[in-house]
């Protein structure tokens, strides 16, 4: 079952009011998505992700007054980001060179690879980070960890603080959830 | 629990590109984060709550003129003399006179904060 609609429209509404605690679990949500996707459409460039990780946020707040819940929460969030990262990008000085570690550097092209096919490799990466933000915590936790992060099962459990069998159960039905938000995100995608 | 090995490796391969714990913030940054944004909040509730405010005085100022444009049609006011009574009403016209500039002033830069 994927975050509903309604949990997230009635954060939004105490958020309004001033319920600090909404705003929390808000955060709890999606700050981890949120940072993911800037991350690949920053291109694993961390520095900046730190940045516009933080602009968004204080933007969004600023505009939530303006969401009228036509789409997801999370599309409208993204929109911010692309925004966000389109305006980084036109101010010249962050063209600077910066150092990027092995593992960022993933995100950027290979040499040997034709760009459109590295603009469908980010797009594919986005999805899936859109797909993982409509799921639960708990399935978007028990992915991460077996998946994301290559832990076994038994790691996964522990980690989780739940049995194996709770593990085995829960990665089950997160897998499930995973596969219908990714197809309904790509249809979304199609869409726009 | 049964999973194909090409499921699990698609998959695997799928998320292990896009999210994985190394590409994600700390806790740290995280509490951090929040405590930024509840300051945000905070300082976001006066300007949200302005619109109302504006209203208010609007409300103000519609009932000071009514009851005004009241007393003059009553008969009880004549205003050409140095009467007391029409001492009141000219109070009662320099505080619309406050009044219109200072809801002006206050709903442009609720609009305003809020476009921010």
């Amino acid at each position: 079952m994927n975050i509903e609609r309604d949990k997230e429209q009635q954060l939004i509404r105490q958020i309004l009011e001033g319920d600090e605690a909404a705003l929390r679990e808000l955060v709890e949500l999606y700050s981890d998505p949120l940072y993911a996707y800037l991350f690949h459409l920053l291109d694993g460039n961390r520095q900046d992700t730190d940045d516009v990780w933080q602009e968004v946020w204080s933007a969004m707040l600023k505009a939530l007054p303006s969401f009228r819940g036509d789409s997801r929460y999370f599309t409208w969030l993204c929109a911010i980001a692309r925004r966000k990262v389109a305006d980084r990008y036109r101010r010249p000085q962050q063209f600077a060179i910066v150092e990027q570690d092995v593992e960022t550097c993933e995100n950027l092209p290979d040499q040997a690879e034709l760009p459109e096919e590295w603009i469908v490799r980010r797009e594919t990466r986005l999805c899936v980070v859109q797909a993982l933000a409509a799921l639960p915590i708990a399935h978007r936790t028990v992915l991460q960890l077996r998946y994301g992060d290559g832990c076994s099962v038994e790691e996964t459990s522990r980690r989780m603080n739940v049995t194996y069998k709770a593990a085995e159960s829960l990665l089950s039905r997160a897998r499930e959830a995973f596969r219908r938000a990714l197809s309904q995100t790509k249809m979304e995608d199609e869409n726009d | 629990m049964t999973e194909s090995f090409s499921e699990s490796e698609e998959l695997q391969q799928l998320i292990q590109t896009a999210y994985r714990s190394d590409w994600l913030p700390g806790k740290q940054q995280k509490e951090a984060l929040v405590e930024m944004l509840a300051l945000e909040q905070r300082r976001l509730m006066r300007v949200w709550q302005f619109p109302g405010l504006a209203l208010g005085w609007m409300a103000v100022i519609v009932i000071t003129l009514a009851a005004g444009a009241l007393l003059t049609m009553s008969g009880w006011v004549v205003p050409d003399t140095a009467d007391v009574r029409f001492s009141i009403i000219g109070l009662l016209a320099l505080l619309n006179m406050l009044c219109v500039p200072a809801a002006s002033i206050i709903i442009i830069r609720s609009r305003k904060w809020k476009q921010n």
